[in-house]
């Protein structure tokens, strides 16, 4: 927005300041004592003496509004004391006051003057940021405000400025002149203030006030809100939204806009029961992200920006997305199946389209942009009680400020809902609020990150970066859709649900001694990053890129990121002990069924660090890893690529008649074992307690390799086979089971 | 304070103290022999009477035994009771009262004390051999006499006799609650003789007694948790182990790799027909049965001559016991049954050998170690046929504090692949003797089918 002026344009300035000045500085010229009498402590005196009364402070009191304390402001709240600002008593009933930028929900009362005189908002300034407050009885020791009129208004640079500023707890008056210094941007003109100014020509009479930050001297851009009103004569006829006229535009808007902001449910496929044999660690993790608790279903806020396209407002994560089986829009009524279409990379939002058109849809043609100190009406819906509520906000752009990844944003004055449409006071589309997403969400790689998900079931208020888009905006990100969607957030069927990209290896983490035993310390920060590679699982990506046990991997770096990601175990299994430890397989014969049903498995799982690391970054993607090999550093690229099934998401069947679920053997399983890659088997899962299979003293983690005479390659087979003997009438089962190289003949009468 | 030795196996509902008792706990000993050639009608004479034969044959063994487990090479006082069973001076007790015992201290009934040698024991059935030096040269030694334990049967009065301490002798009384109890994991060779007389730490290793003063078993268990319930070393059993313990000094089985079950498995209710035969469970790989051709699953019906009929598990043992006689290296032809056809193979058992791995004390490491044993420690066994594991580690001490743990197996050291105590002994030595390098030694450990890498670091030395 910085341009310098063209030359001419420049000259033209320079001609126009000196215009302007010269008077002001023949004054300056023209003798001490008329300086004197603009600046003196004389003159400021009789200044703050005469009307100081008109400058109010006002207390305001907050409470809690849907259950937080008011953003911003919590620490007055917790405190329990109020939010002291001066407000300009332009009558005893009346106060202007510079937009606090409070929602006025969150006001529990507000007194007026040392009596404090219960005061109230009344209504909102619309052309600059400002509220009216109206005092329950009148102010004592306050005067109506004659302002002078608007052309006599002088010169702004005879102007004097009155100000009360709250310092060390007391208020304190200040007076000084007024635009003495000059901004000048393109062809507009002005001087910077501080708002809540009383403003007081030469002569000391009232002139008006500042709302906003800028007193235009010049210049006339097409925007009414770039160019604030301050002359109080302009401020007493300019139009004010009162409370209640607010509440009836409400009533209104709501009516026009709620068609364009449907409700959109998204179904996500239930977990699975999560399975004591598991493992302690993954059951308890769950519980502990809450993940025990969470609703079925999800509501969130759509936009309808398309004949069919709804932009569905809600951030998901990787494990949302993959199991969003379903996602309905309610619109006119019905609840329309919807398609998924893509989540976008940087914003929390994902689209969807349904069959049939919408009865409602916003019209993106019309191009918009934000002014400064615009007024705005927020029409949202909101669902976080489960019931959707429909919400009407009177807001303002308060100024422009470069944010997340250098972009220049309008930031309004009140914190937006998520997913609020914005209308001009004349009903005009002007955009929505929409969540930024920052790129390094979700990177506590060893716990995926539960927490988007709680914040919106709570308010959707703090610590979420919301942008205004313009309608603009809004069609930019909609035209460009597939290449700003993120693959890693799509949809998957449950049978893919736990699909894992795999690097191929097992790994310890590298510590100090280690590092230094292998002469690595200052490429690993002495044993703090790099994880030692101890066996690497043929037709891997590790063995074809020739990673051999013994080899550091340092850091992997996506390559679409500059900055790698350096591998270091954290959380519980950082401590090195802990690492290799894991219940192994000495178990005594006779232990208690129930113990036996919660021991994790022997078997370290592959849903390592590591590879849920690469899973995050997404399969199809392209990888750089830096690693050691015999000391010195190597690099690889590799394509990152979904791993063969592991026991977590291994087929399985359940007999169910035994009580018996059995998995495939997946290829940590047999090289835990030492079982050749043909052996046949499966491995038991789980057994239910009291079942014919928890009589028989079959155990988890047990294999089972055949049935009556058979070999069983897979857990299919072993349905199957079990299904034939069923048909074929047979009475009884009979298993060879084995644990540890030893065998046993198990029989189970059907 | 007694010392509890942990069990490797833990019995359902039941929970096992293997007794040996260490200090120091009086009862008075003041007995009176009954008047030798008197039928005695009250039974509280025959109970006099039978104690009175007994008593003086039993003895207090205090032993000094070997430890390795806590992480350092230990020495411990230990005590247990026994019975002399012959003139010379042969005594029976516990193999866990006399397990890596370095001396042996007894004190007979009449007040004299004396030494004992150890002459041979067996883990299998818990029975250990002494061989007590007379105090007097050529003195004959008060001695208890065998019964026939298979003529036992429930709700025969059995006195449990041992030395709790010293000089006292404590007998208590119950009945043969049942003669054929099969303990899982504990019975291989042998079932046991279930009392409600009290088996406690005092009497483990002590004689169980008939009305007629006569051995019919030795007091091995006792429960922790219902107090009403112990198990004696059937006479039999005892006899068989001490005669073969007197001719070898050990007990020596042969070795077939097959592992048993039987037709009737109530608890797992797994029935299979037939009244004919044992199963077989599992052939051991690389084991004599494997060479022979065995599967899992066929009828093992003959062994030699001798018919084998495995119907429930209270008949394994005796099958085990017969399979363990069986000559080594000499060929035995075996009938047996695999999916209703019958076969015979040809079955050459090899010794049994060793059933614990040597023992070794790493000092400087502050841990010990012990040799992979196959029937010690099968799931070792399954990841490494032949190699060291970590025994125990010292607290403080500096293997701990590497993070290295019991059952770890120890794969390399220093780059120097270790199978045998011997190698490691090697290994070991050259790194503390080199007084140039580092007090730092890289270890590859294999624990939970995974092999880690660790760095212990020695260089502190932990006071004893």
């Amino acid at each position: 927005m910085f341009r310098l002026p063209p030359p001419q344009l420049l000259r033209f300035l320079v001609l126009t300041l000196c215009t302007a000045l010269v008077p002001l500085a023949a004054i300056l010229a023209g003798g001490d004592e008329k300086d004197d009498d603009k600046l003196s402590p004389a003159k400021a005196a009789e200044v703050v003496g005469r009307w100081s009364k008109q400058i109010v402070p006002v207390e305001i009191w907050f409470k809690k509004f849907e259950g937080d304390p008011p953003a911003g402001h919590q620490q007055e709240f917790e405190e329990k004391r109020p939010m002291e600002v001066a407000a300009l008593a332009v009558d005893p009933a009346t106060l202007w006051l510079p937009d606090p930028e409070l929602d006025p929900r969150a006001i529990a009362r507000m007194a007026a003057g040392a009596d404090r005189i219960p005061a109230r908002l009344h209504g909102y300034f619309l052309q600059v940021p400002g509220w009216i407050l109206s005092a329950e009885n009148p102010l004592a020791g306050v005067d109506a405000l004659k302002f002078v009129p608007a052309s006599d208004a002088g010169a702004e640079g005879d102007l004097l400025g009155l100000k009360a500023t709250l310092d060390s707890g007391s208020w304190t008056f200040s007076v000084s002149p007024v635009g003495k210094s000059l901004q000048v941007r393109g062809p507009a003109l002005w001087s910077k203030v501080e708002a809540g100014l009383l403003l007081l020509t030469a002569k000391g009479d009232p002139a008006g006030y500042t709302f906003a930050s800028r007193l235009p001297i010049q210049g006339q851009p097409e925007n009414v809100y770039a160019n604030p009103l301050w002359r109080g004569a302009d401020l007493a006829a300019a139009p004010v939204l009162t409370v209640q006229a607010l509440d009836k535009l409400s009533e209104l808007f709501v009516k026009k806009a709620a068609g364009l902001i449907p409700t959109v449910k998204i179904i996500p496929r239930k977990e699975e029961e999560a399975d004591e044999s598991e493992g302690f660690h993954r059951a308890f993790s769950r519980r502990f992200r809450g993940m025990d608790t969470e609703p079925n279903d999800l509501f969130a806020s759509g936009l309808a920006v398309g004949p069919r396209q709804v932009l569905v407002d809600f951030p998901l994560d990787r494990e949302l997305a993959i199991r969003m089986e379903q996602v309905k829009v309610i619109a006119g009524g019905e609840e329309r199946p919807a398609r998924f279409i893509g989540a976008f990379k940087r914003f929390g939002a994902f689209l969807v389209e349904v069959e049939k058109d919408l009865p409602a849809h916003l019209d993106l043609g019309k191009a918009s942009s934000y002014s400064l100190y615009q007024p705005l009406l927020a029409v949202s819906a909101d669902h976080a009680t489960g019931k959707r509520r429909d919400w009407v906000d009177f807001n303002r752009v308060s100024r422009f400020e470069k944010g997340y990844r250098n972009v220049l944003e309008a930031v309004s004055a009140r914190f937006p809902r998520r997913g609020a449409l914005f209308f001009s006071m004349d009903q005009e589309l002007a955009g929505a609020a929409i969540e930024v997403r920052r790129d390094d969400d979700g990177d506590e790689s060893f716990r995926p990150s539960f927490s988007r998900r709680q914040f919106f079931l709570q308010r959707g208020r703090s610590f979420v970066d919301l942008r205004l888009f313009t309608i603009g905006d809004l069609k930019e990100l909609l035209d460009k859709a597939p290449q700003n969607f993120d693959p890693r957030l799509v949809p998957r069927p449950a049978e893919r649900e736990k699909d894992m990209v795999w690097f191929g290896i097992e790994f310890q983490p590298l510590n100090r001694e280690l590092a230094r035993n292998q002469g690595v310390e200052i490429a690993t920060r002495g044993g703090e990053i790099g994880l030692l590679a101890l066996h690497v699982y043929p037709n891997s990506p590790a063995a074809k890129a020739q990673i051999e046990p013994g080899d550091i991997l340092l850091s992997i770096r996506d390559l679409e990121e500059p900055e790698p990601y350096e591998l270091h175990v954290t959380g519980e299994e950082a401590t090195f002990s802990s690492f290799m430890d894991h219940i192994g397989e000495d178990i005594p014969d006779e232990v208690e069924e129930q113990m036996l049903a919660q021991m994790p498995a022997p078997w370290r799982s592959p849903r390592n660090f590591l590879n849920n690391k690469l899973t995050e970054i997404g399969e199809g993607n392209e990888v750089e890893v830096a690693y050691l090999h015999k000391g010195e550093e190597k690099k690889l690229r590799l394509k990152l690529e979904i791993g063969p099934p592991d026991f977590e998401n291994a087929p399985k069947e359940k007999l169910e008649e035994i009580g018996l679920t059995v998995k495939d053997l997946t290829y940590e399983v047999r090289r835990h074992y030492r079982l050749r890659d043909d052996a046949p088997g499966v491995v038991v899962q789980k057994v239910e307690s009291g079942s014919k299979a928890a009589v028989a003293k079959i155990g988890p983690y047990e294999i089972i390799t055949s049935m009556s005479g058979q070999a069983v390659a897979s857990a299919k087979d072993f349905h199957q086979k079990f299904d034939a003997l069923m048909k074929a009438g047979k009475k009884d089962l009979e298993l060879k089971v084995e644990r540890l190289g030893k065998s046993r003949l198990v029989k189970i009468r059907l | 304070m007694a010392k509890i030795k942990s069990c490797r196996f833990v019995i359902p509902s039941l929970i096992f103290l293997l007794l040996a008792w260490s200090p120091r706990q009086a009862s008075p000993g003041d007995e009176k022999p009954e008047a030798p050639g008197e039928r005695p009608m009250d039974f509280r004479q025959i109970i006099a009477q039978a104690k009175s034969k007994v008593f003086p044959a039993l003895i207090y063994v205090a032993p000094v035994v070997e430890e390795f487990s806590g992480g350092k090479r230990e020495k411990r006082e230990q005590g247990g009771s026994g019975v002399i069973i012959s003139p010379e001076g042969y005594a029976v007790t516990n193999w866990h009262v006399i397990e890596k015992a370095v001396s042996i201290r007894v004190l007979l009934f009449d007040g004299r004390f004396t030494t004992a040698e150890k002459i041979g024991e067996d883990r299998e059935t818990d029975v250990g051999l002494l061989k007590i030096k007379p105090p007097r040269e050529a003195a004959e030694l008060p001695h208890a006499r065998f019964a026939d334990s298979g003529k036992l049967r429930e709700g025969e009065f059995v006195l449990a006799m041992g030395a709790p301490w010293g000089l006292s002798r404590s007998v208590s009384l119950g009945i043969i609650s049942s003669t054929t109890r099969y303990l899982p994991g504990r019975s291989e060779y042998s079932l046991w003789l279930q009392t409600d007389a009290s088996i406690n730490p005092g009497n483990s290793g002590g004689p169980l007694v008939n009305t007629e003063g006569e051995v019919v078993g030795i007091n091995t268990l006792g429960s922790i948790v219902g107090g009403d319930l112990g198990f004696a070393v059937p006479a039999n059993t005892v006899k068989r182990i001490v005669d073969s313990l007197r001719s070898h000094g050990t007990v020596q089985r042969s070795w077939t790799g097959l592992r048993l079950q039987p037709l009737h498995d109530f608890d797992r209710n797994i029935y299979f027909e037939g009244s004919e035969g044992v199963l077989i469970a599992s052939v051991d790989k690389g084991s004599p049965a494997l060479r022979a051709g065995f599967h899992t699953g066929d009828l093992l019906l003959k062994a030699g001559s001798v018919p084998v009929n495995g119907l429930n598990y209270e008949d394994i043992p005796a099958i085990n016991t017969l399979l363990g006689d069986l000559p080594v290296n000499q060929e035995v032809q075996i009938a047996l049954q695999r999916d209703g056809k019958d076969l015979a193979l040809t079955l050459t058992p090899r010794a049994k050998g060793k059933v614990e791995g040597e023992d070794f004390e790493l000092k400087d490491w502050n841990m010990t170690v012990k040799a992979i044993n196959e029937f010690e420690t099968p799931a070792l066994f399954f990841f490494v046929k032949e190699g060291v594991y970590v025994q125990g580690t010292r607290e403080p001490g500096n293997a701990a504090k590497a993070g290295l743990r019991r059952g770890d197996i120890l794969i390399k050291v220093d780059g120097q692949a270790v199978t045998t105590i011997e190698e490691l002994q090697t290994a070991y030595q050259n790194l503390i003797n080199d007084s140039k390098r580092d007090k730092k030694a890289l270890l590859e450990v294999l624990r939970n089918g995974l092999t880690y890498r660790i760095v212990l670091d020695y260089s502190t030395r932990y006071k004893d």
